[in-house]
């Protein structure tokens, strides 16, 4: 996977590259900074997680991509989204509307919403088929009987002519999956996928997700809060927090290594199936309100790590020094914004194991918010 | 269907006997006619005792929600008893029963939804105590401040509105009025799936405290296994209504024996990279059958793996499986119970307590 | 810990100035929405105030006749002009204005209570009683609200008293459906089932949790139909069904005036514009209700967050 601001390496060119992304949602009563420039690269095939909970930005950060941000309320205020040799930031609504579902689709959360009710199955792929390539309608039926079987649907030729309400989940799910893989984009956006399903249905999907992807070669960015989902499916997480990247890094770094408190916070807090009631050790407080603007780090206020420098100044996203990481054979590097990071042995336990450290409280003048811009 | 034998000798404290919870499925608009039933809890036998855990898990139909409520009277069954201390609870409201019902409470999925918007937090954990005429107002409120600060918030927290309070806070509120009548069972149905990630552990941790300190039971209502797993002495698997496995939770997870525990496990993603690429998975087909229309003999049979592999006996779908016993207070309601391979229960299920058997990062300083 | 009193003291900063937590009475951000919602509510207070002292302000007897002064064009002394009794036509628009208040006011006052205890009765009820309650709701509706309640008040006899009876009975089956739509849905969120698993009674429950929940939609539609009840009135008036001369309705006075369009264009006309500026005034505010209300219950931004 190539590096964040470094030239793509010999695997592939980035089919995606952020740079500096900030978006900002304006409702004329207060203002929230949902993106707070982020970064990254995506190469041809990958496969990105981006994690975080509510309010971290990460479905805004894909929203953006597919520039479907709501309107007017949301803007993206600065930088670049190229996808391929294309910024998509510059180009019109119809050459958006071109990309979309050919270049890079999504498959939302919701099956329920994704799909129109009052059409049926078959209409809607073909109707995503036809907008984008020159097709009879028979053909395009008989291709969409082929992606339906591609997806697992059984007896896929009766079912184009049903409705969305006559599946299950998982079902309509699949048919969304086989809308978003019909003109085999080179980039699947994935959000919050299976939230809404069952787990034995959410291992179907995600499998189907991983064999489809990986069989095409669709470069595939992940959004979810759950990093069971992200040790799964994804080669490189993305950590984000209040609308920043607080740390990224290949995936079994992230999770054997974690250099934000943040990340080693949240892996300490999960339960685990395998775990015979080992004692969770939470994060305090809880993620921020939409419209507050930190003066620093936005993660202060919960981190047992904070050091006074933490309240007044955010850290930038840099390379985590000296982590070695001998099972994944490509070089990936471990970015982390954070001033005062984990220690390995400090992993374990979730706290800070220097003596005597007590986390910096908050400056004096109290969290006074800095007003709505 | 039999009920699976209980381990302790002493009267469980909350008993359901042979629940079936049935709804009507009407059609007309005018003259409405029953035209079926959904069989939404059928045929359902559990114990809970003093304070202790049961984790109840299930995806959707399984009729779990269905009993959360039957049990804290939302619901009325169709048929079979729910008993409380060895006493029946009946579904009506009729006076005699009060003692009973009060001691079991519910704490909801939604935080959001499970208060009154409109109404002042403090009000909405007091009002278990208003409608059932418990102490003064002057009481009333001081039990209100003792409530928040055991859920871990502060008093002046009571006249605060919900929107005001993030969704850990909302979901404290929950817990406190549930504890406000002291009950003896509290009821959590999806009580943290709803919270943030990073809040979710803050609730647990609760919910274990409240418990140690007050010796409370809870029947806790999940599809999250991990958390289940986590928090539960013992754990019972619902399909379609009924309970197809019931054991301690370390047996649960270690050593399942119905085919549907087993893949239902080995759907679970673990927040562990190498462990995900080393598991085996057991993807069931389709999904999970109608309850209005439960397929007949054992209701899993139509996507059971392990019936696949035994070359599809006719038993499984002429017979509805007994609970065999599979060990101390470990039951399992499946006819090959005892022929799951060794092999497929431990690559699929996590092991406990494994080393960091990938590779180590050490930093070098 | 201290962070998390650190957390606490941020939002209980924010909680008590920053503008999301303002309570929903709060007028002020209300009129910052929209100029809209101004010129509504403007409207609407000098509508009140008109109504309540109409009587004491307006310079001139309503009734009095001056046939010297038949069907005079507005001037300094008449603003609205004079019809052919020589009566003062603002005058009699300004006492029309407590007329038109106050049948609006009862007309509702008896529709609303009526239809929206039946619709808390009937929604939490269900089975045969909702059944019942939605059939005849349903007959009633499926009248033209006009033409039955022109029906009601013919059959009673044309008096402003029978007006109101007759459009309090043809408002009420609107309120009783639009509130057990909302019970309904009530009743199955989560704060009532808490209620319930506290062994609340039904009482209870639709005293204390709908009754309120309820509150803010049904302002949203009181306003709205505030108008309406006043344009219903004057139509019925003109119809000669309502007021009764000389009740100076504004119904009637227009439909005094409708043989004089071409030689006193000012006897309708007036009138005319004094009515349809209130009920547009109430359909503004009912309108900048109803905006400022939904998203508020929703939040800011729809969930569009994280």
């Amino acid at each position: 996977m190539s590096v964040d601001g470094r030239a793509p390496t010999a695997t592939g060119d980035p089919v995606l590259r952020v740079r500096d992304l900030i978006v900002r949602f304006d409702s004329g009563r207060n203002v929230v900074r949902a993106v707070n420039g982020v970064s990254f690269d995506l190469e041809a095939g990958g496969a990105l997680g981006l994690v975080g909970e509510s309010g971290s930005g990460k479905s805004v950060t894909s929203l953006a991509i597919l520039r479907l941000l709501p309107r007017p309320t949301a803007k993206i205020v600065a930088g670049e989204i190229w996808l391929g040799d294309r910024d998509l930031i510059q180009l019109s609504d119809r050459e958006m509307r071109r990309l979309r579902g050919k270049e890079m689709s999504l498959v939302p959360q919701d099956p329920l919403s994704g799909l129109n009710p009052v059409l049926t199955i078959g209409e809607q792929v073909v109707e995503t088929l036809r907008a984008h390539e020159d097709m009879r309608r028979r053909e395009a039926r008989d291709r969409a009987t082929e992606l339906l079987s591609t997806v697992g649907i059984p007896r896929p030729r009766d079912q184009l002519d049903r409705y969305p309400h006559q599946f299950s989940g998982g079902m309509r799910q699949r048919v969304l999956i086989a809308i978003a893989l019909a003109l085999r984009p080179t980039l699947l956006i994935a959000d919050e996928p299976t939230t809404a399903l069952d787990v034995t249905v959410q291992a179907q999907v995600l499998e189907l997700l991983h064999e489809l992807t990986a069989q095409r070669g669709t470069a595939i960015l992940l959004i979810s809060h759950d990093l069971g989902i992200m040790a799964r499916m994804t080669r490189r997480i993305m950590v984000m927090y209040a609308g920043y990247v607080v740390e990224s890094a290949p995936t079994a770094e992230i999770f054997a290594r974690p250099g934000h408190p943040y990340t080693a916070g949240l892996l300490r807090s999960i339960p685990r199936v395998g775990d015979a009631g080992r004692p969770l050790t939470p994060i305090a407080g809880s993620p921020p309100e939409p419209d507050w603007v930190p003066r620093g780090c936005p993660f202060a206020p919960r981190c047992a790590w904070a050091l006074d420098v933490c309240w007044h100044e955010m850290p930038p996203l840099e390379p985590m020094e000296a982590v070695t990481f001998s099972r994944d054979p490509r070089p990936g590097r471990h970015l982390l914004a954070c001033h005062n990071p984990v220690a390995a042995d400090e992993v374990e336990g979730g706290k800070p194991l220097r003596p005597g450290f007590h986390a910096a409280p908050p400056p004096e003048d109290g969290l006074v918010p800095q007003g709505t811009t | 269907m039999t009920a699976p034998p209980s381990p302790a000798s002493e009267p469980a404290l909350l008993e359901v006997r042979d629940l079936r919870v049935h709804f009507p499925i009407t059609r007309g608009a005018v003259f409405r006619r029953t035209v079926g039933q959904v069989h939404a809890v059928d045929g359902l036998s559990l114990k809970l005792a003093t304070a202790e855990t049961v984790g109840l898990v299930g995806e959707s139909g399984s009729g779990k929600t269905t009993l959360g409520r039957a049990i804290v009277g939302l619901l009325p069954p169709t048929s079979g008893t729910i008993l409380f201390r060895g006493l029946p609870l009946s579904a009506k409201r009729a006076a005699p029963d009060r003692a009973g019902r009060t001691q079991l409470q519910m704490v909801f999925q939604d935080p959001t939804a499970s208060l009154d918007p409109r109404w002042r937090v403090g009000a909405s954990i007091a009002e278990p105590l208003r409608v059932n005429h418990v102490g003064t107002r002057a009481e009333r409120r001081a039990r209100v401040s003792e409530l928040l600060e055991v859920v871990g918030l502060s008093p002046g927290h009571a006249r605060r509105y919900p929107h005001e309070l993030s969704g850990g806070q909302r979901q404290r509120v929950g817990l406190a009025r549930a504890l406000a009548l002291n009950p003896a069972v509290i009821v959590a149905d999806e009580a943290v799936s709803a919270l943030d990630v990073s809040i979710r552990a803050q609730v647990i941790n609760l919910l274990q405290q409240l418990q140690n300190e007050r010796k409370l039971s809870y029947l806790f209502i999940a599809h999250d296994l991990a958390v289940v797993r986590h928090l539960s002495d013992r754990v019972a698997v619902m399909y379609l209504g009924q309970i197809v496995e019931q054991a301690a939770a370390a047996d649960l997870y270690s050593d399942a024996r119905h085919p549907y525990t087993v893949s239902l496990l080995s759907a679970v993603p673990v927040p562990d990279p190498t462990v995900e690429a080393g598991r085996q998975r057991i993807v069931l087909p389709g999904d999970p059958p109608n309850p209005a229309s439960p397929p007949p003999g054992c209701r899993f049979h139509t996507r059971c793996w392990l019936r696949k592999k035994l070359g599809n006996p006719e038993r499984c779908a002429a017979e509805e499986p007994a609970h065999q016993h599979v060990s101390a207070g470990h039951t399992a309601a499946c006819h090959y119970a005892h022929q799951v391979p060794e092999n497929v229960r431990l690559s699929t299920v996590v092991p406990t307590a494994e080393p960091a058997s990938g590779p180590t990062a050490e930093p070098a300083s | 810990m201290i962070n998390q009193d650190a957390v606490e003291q941020g939002r209980l900063t924010r909680g008590t100035a920053g503008q999301l937590r303002r309570a929903p009475w709060a007028v002020q951000p209300f009129l910052a929405e929209s100029w809209l919602n101004v010129l509504g509510v403007a409207i609407v207070v000098l509508v009140l105030l008109l109504a309540v002292f109409g009587p004491f302000i307006a310079p001139q007897n309503p009734n009095q006749l001056n046939l010297f002064a038949i069907l005079q064009p507005p001037s300094v002394h008449h603003w609205f002009g004079t019809d052919n009794l020589g009566r003062d036509i603002f005058s009699r628009v300004i006492v029309g204005t407590r007329i038109s208040v106050e049948v609006a006011v009862i007309i509702l006052s008896l529709s609303v209570t009526f239809g929206t205890a039946l619709g808390i009765v009937s929604g939490m009820a269900g089975g045969l009683i909702d059944e019942i309650v939605m059939r005849i709701t349903d007959l009633f509706l499926a009248f033209p609200g006009f033409v039955l309640a022109a029906a009601i008040a013919a059959t009673l006899g044309p008096s402003l008293q029978h007006t109101v009876l007759a459009l309090a009975v043809v408002f009420w089956p609107w309120y009783t459906r639009l509130i057990r739509g909302q019970v309904l849905s009530l009743r199955e969120r989560e704060f009532v089932l808490a209620a319930r698993v506290a062994r609340a009674g039904r009482v209870w429950i639709a005293t204390r949790h709908l009754a309120r929940n309820v509150l803010a939609i049904l302002i949203v539609q009181v306003s709205l139909d505030v108008g309406y009840a006043i344009l219903a009135t004057s139509s019925l008036s003109f119809l000669g069904l309502g007021a009764q001369p000389p009740t100076p309705e504004w119904g009637a006075i227009i439909a005094d005036g409708r043989n004089y369009i071409q030689t006193a264009w000012w006897w309708i006309t007036f009138p005319g514009l004094v009515l349809a500026l209130t009920v547009l005034g109430f359909n503004l505010l009912g309108d900048g209700l109803r905006d400022w209300i939904d998203p508020r219950l929703r939040g800011s931004f729809g969930g569009m967050q994280g």
